[in-house]
């Protein structure tokens, strides 16, 4: 069993609060990812798949600092 | 909507919407590379207070991975995307050169399908601004290309009557009123579309802008008003169908000359910089003064004009709007391949209240897309503004009116008549 001092609560506050920084970071790089609209030939069909890619992975980070943020 | 601008430098082609798109995935690499700084440093909180579980350290691995990637993937689109834009413009000019060269050696059967073939082609390339206006702008672009203008107007002369007989011409200073003495100088394109004369019967077809810089050098700004008179027989008005028609086939027209001549009365010496702008037949005008070598200019600009195939010289930017759907442009034929003095800027036309029968050809609309052009941040346009900006220095201008006229014919070929 650990036991975490007034020192240890304030550290992990401020992690939390980095990650949650991070994490609203995260939104606002999700809003310049391009939106597809009209890439329909092959090759802006091939353009636009990896740019959802990206928001995807984008999305994916957000998500994980969410979620590690509410574990700490 | 986005304007298309095309020619002018190395990059061909590269719309606003995608300027827009690379400069957000280049802001999107260079923050992701900041968020993952952040988001590294947060690790280290993490593993500082030392209570994080596997699971939470993994997350926060990935995490800083996964940014990172998106950091390089963001870079490496951005760079794809400027990439492909100058491959389409090559592609463009490429498909261009071809067609040309097939109109001329086989005529149009074959250069209307290899029109067929690029219409096909360019709406999936471009996006969706070919609409069925386009198609008939391509049809007529391809009919330019491969008729034997200059042949065809001989043939027209050996007619009975004097249908594109050109006259000798003047000009006279028409009187402004107080308020037209000065202007400002242009802050734009716009600036530039709304000073172009009206053309409207017995009114001036000609404004000359007189620019002195503080160096003491003088420049001009001339504007010509489009086609006034569409009968085929000149009357007493040179911005008439004989002027289209000698103009396009490299002739001076007599609306040409009036405009020379106005520029010369308004205190114009040889030497001297002019920067020319026309809409239309002003087009032709504005052109042929700087393809002649009768002014030297830095740039010219024209609206709706049908000068494509007209060649000018190097040092020259030749700016030239035109409505996809607007017919008239594509009379002059295909731009000449490989030229990257001329700038495009091609767009559909605006919806505006005009009761002419060509409203895509107004000059209404194309001082909206002028306005659009204003707020383009092509590097290729704001470079143009520059030297439209250093062109004048900012300077006022003295504003002077002219209005041509063709002086009548007696007997035979007047010796001074202008060439055709």
């Amino acid at each position: 069993m650990s036991v975490l001092t007034v020192d240890d609560e304030a550290k992990r506050a401020a992690a939390r609060a980095q990650l949650r920084a991070a994490a609203a970071d995260c939104l606002l790089l999700d809003r310049l990812v391009p939106m597809p609209h009209g890439w329909n030939g092959p090759a802006s069909g091939a353009f636009a798949v990896r740019v959802e890619a990206l928001r995807g992975r984008i999305e994916a980070v957000h998500a994980a600092l969410t979620a590690a943020e509410q574990e700490l | 909507m986005s304007i298309e601008v095309s020619g002018g430098g190395s990059v061909a082609v590269e719309t606003e919407a995608m300027l827009r798109t690379k400069r957000d995935l280049v802001e999107l690499s260079l923050k992701a590379g900041e968020v993952h700084e952040e988001v590294e440093r947060a690790i280290r909180s993490v593993y500082g207070v030392g209570c994080a579980g596997p699971a939470t350290v993994a997350l926060l691995t990935g995490a800083g991975a996964d940014l990172a990637d998106a950091a390089r993937d963001a870079r490496l689109l951005a760079g794809e995307l400027e990439e492909a834009a100058e491959t389409y413009g090559l592609v463009e000019q490429v498909l261009s050169a071809e067609h040309q060269l097939l109109a001329r050696l086989v005529g149009p059967p074959l250069a209307a399908f290899d029109v067929a073939l690029v219409a096909a082609v360019a709406p999936a390339v471009r996006g969706a601004d070919d609409t069925e206006a386009s198609g008939l702008v391509f049809a007529l672009r391809a009919l330019a290309d491969s008729l034997n203008i200059p042949a065809l107007l001989t043939a027209a002369r050996l007619l009975p009557g004097r249908a594109f007989e050109e006259t000798p011409v003047t000009a006279t200073e028409v009187a402004a009123s107080s308020a037209e003495h000065t202007a400002a100088a242009p802050g734009g394109f716009a600036d530039l579309a709304a000073r172009i004369p009206a053309a409207r019967p017995a009114e001036p077809q000609v404004r000359v802008e007189k620019y002195t810089l503080p160096n003491g050098d003088v420049h001009w700004v001339v504007y010509s008003a489009g086609t006034i008179d569409w009968a085929i027989e000149p009357s007493d008005e040179p911005w008439d169908d004989t002027s289209n028609v000698v103009g396009v086939t490299g002739g001076a027209a007599g609306s040409t000359r009036a405009a020379v001549m106005a520029l010369k009365k308004a205190g114009w010496k040889p030497g001297e910089l002019v920067l020319p702008v026309g809409h239309s037949q002003g087009g032709i005008v504005a052109t042929a003064m700087v393809a002649s070598g009768a002014v030297t200019a830095p740039m010219l600009v024209t609206f709706g004009s049908p000068t494509a195939g007209v060649k000018v010289p190097k040092q020259t930017v030749d700016v030239a709007l035109e409505h996809t759907d607007d017919p008239v442009p594509a009379l002059g034929g295909s731009a000449r391949p490989f030229d990257h003095s001329r700038l495009l800027v091609r767009e559909p036309s605006p919806t505006v209240a005009d009761a002419s029968a060509l409203p895509a050809h107004s000059m209404s609309g194309y001082q909206q897309t002028a306005v659009e052009l204003d707020a383009s941040t092509d590097p290729r346009v704001v470079a143009a503004r520059a030297t439209l900006a250093d062109f004048t220095g900012g300077q006022s201008a003295e504003v002077t009116l002219w209005r041509g006229e063709r002086l009548p014919v007696s007997g035979g070929p007047a010796a001074s008549r202008g060439g055709r």
